[in-house]
């Protein structure tokens, strides 16, 4: 009996440990389209903090030439709001510089298992739509200049 | 004292219930009715061609159909349809399909605003837009249930073609966009534009994981029937062959340090420019 309460103890302490000690993951990619062919930008964002959920980085080319700044959570969604994907997904907030400026929402849903993106924009209570949607492969391709970026379909 | 509990836990649960159906009846209610005041002024327009620029996908020169609640939306490789009633579009590629549960952006503002209350104010102006004579009206849109946001547009509606608004102007929340129609035909396109399967792929069986240095993955024996049917047209399969061409290693290269290491140059020239 105590030999098993020693062993539960030893794994809840080791579990613990390595949550707390969790590495961030950085993850760096280019955006394709539904048949392959590249876009000019991606992104290179980390997912870290305990719970690892969190995430933040740059929408590199955002409109092929600059960068944004990105941020999000990790977690989980229906597979009706992805594209080719299911479970978790990285949900990243972007400033939509690409979509015309501010006061309106760009938000990428990355899913790191099934390699697949999607773009989601929405302006009132009424108009959240589907901008684009692919696949993503894994580097920072940022020399596809003749490209559009994911943005422009 | 535990069995009283559990009964009101089971009283609760059946009031909260019966509330809950009961709001999304009302929204379907309201979506199907349209709501109070004047008519949705893109309801009218249920069978038409045209080629779509702005809006919100900034679309340039995208194709689009309208017959019935269908709307389809032409890109490079591929095409999307939306339902205006349900909002929910399929994506079809030449061998793949999805399905989403909220419409195109190029289907916008057919897609929008059913059960929002509708004011019209048609002006007494005209202007030539496209080489079409427009009369202008103002419309606009809020919310039933209260929301504070309301829509503002200005339609450029173009006498010739019955009214169609070739240009619109619309303003939500001080951010203004533009649409502008061009090539509108009022004929109705033809039905085989908007075919496609009545369920695509979902869920778990609609990707497969990419896996490192993994060959692409089969499909499964479902999708050998749906590569056989996109033989004769649009159909649907796994979106794992989406991800057939991304045999490649994890997405994961570790610390950031790392990631400067394995990607020397590439992430200077262009970080970050605007923060």
């Amino acid at each position: 009996m105590k030999k098993t309460m020693f062993a539960l103890c030893m794994l809840l302490i080791l579990g613990f440990a390595a949550t707390a000690s969790a590495a961030p993951t950085t993850y760096a990619f280019t955006f394709h389209d539904t048949a392959g062919n590249p876009y000019c930008d991606g992104m290179i964002v980390q997912l870290y903090g305990t719970p690892k959920a969190v995430v933040g980085g740059y929408h590199f080319n955002y409109d092929c030439a600059n960068a944004s700044s990105v941020a999000g959570f990790k977690h989980g969604l229906p597979a009706v709001y992805q594209y080719a994907a299911t479970g978790a997904t990285l949900d990243i907030s972007d400033p939509a510089f690409a979509l015309g400026g501010s006061n309106r929402s760009e938000q990428y849903l990355v899913n790191t298992t099934y390699h697949t993106w999607i773009l989601w924009s929405g302006s009132d209570f009424a108009t959240n739509s589907v901008v684009n949607y692919g696949t993503w492969v894994n580097g920072v391709k940022a020399d596809v200049k003749s490209a559009k970026p994911s943005s422009q379909r | 004292m535990n069995v009283w509990s559990c009964k009101l836990a089971g009283i609760c649960s059946i009031v909260a219930l019966t509330i809950c159906l009961h709001g999304q009846t009302q929204q379907k209610v309201d979506a199907q009715s349209g709501g109070a005041g004047a008519r949705n002024p893109f309801d009218g327009f249920r069978s038409f061609s045209a080629t779509m620029n702005g809006g919100i996908g900034g679309d340039h020169d995208r194709k689009i159909y309208r017959l019935g609640d269908l709307m389809r939306a032409d890109f490079d490789d591929s095409y999307r349809i939306t339902d205006l009633q349900k909002l929910t579009m399929w994506g079809v590629q030449r061998a793949t399909c999805s399905e989403f549960a909220m419409p195109d952006a190029a289907a916008f503002p057919f897609s929008a605003y059913h059960d929002h209350k509708v004011a019209r104010s048609p002006t007494a102006e005209k202007e030539t837009v496209d080489g079409h004579v427009c009369a202008i009206e103002n419309v606009t849109f809020t919310p039933s249930n209260g929301m504070p946001v309301v829509i503002k547009m200005k339609l450029w509606e173009a006498e010739d073609l019955e009214g169609f608004p070739v240009k619109i102007e619309a303003e939500a929340n001080g951010r203004k966009m533009n649409i502008a129609y061009t090539d509108v035909s009022l004929k109705a396109p033809d039905a085989k534009l908007f075919q496609h399967r009545a369920k695509c792929a979902s869920g778990r069986n609609r990707g497969r994981r990419a896996r490192s240095g993994s060959t692409p993955p089969r499909p499964r024996r479902s999708n050998h029937k749906n590569l056989r049917s996109n033989r004769q047209g649009a159909g649907c399969s796994s979106p794992a062959r989406a991800n057939s061409s991304l045999n490649r290693s994890p997405a994961r290269y570790g610390e950031t340090s790392s990631v400067r290491r394995s990607l020397p140059g590439l992430l200077a020239p262009n970080l970050p420019a605007r923060v």
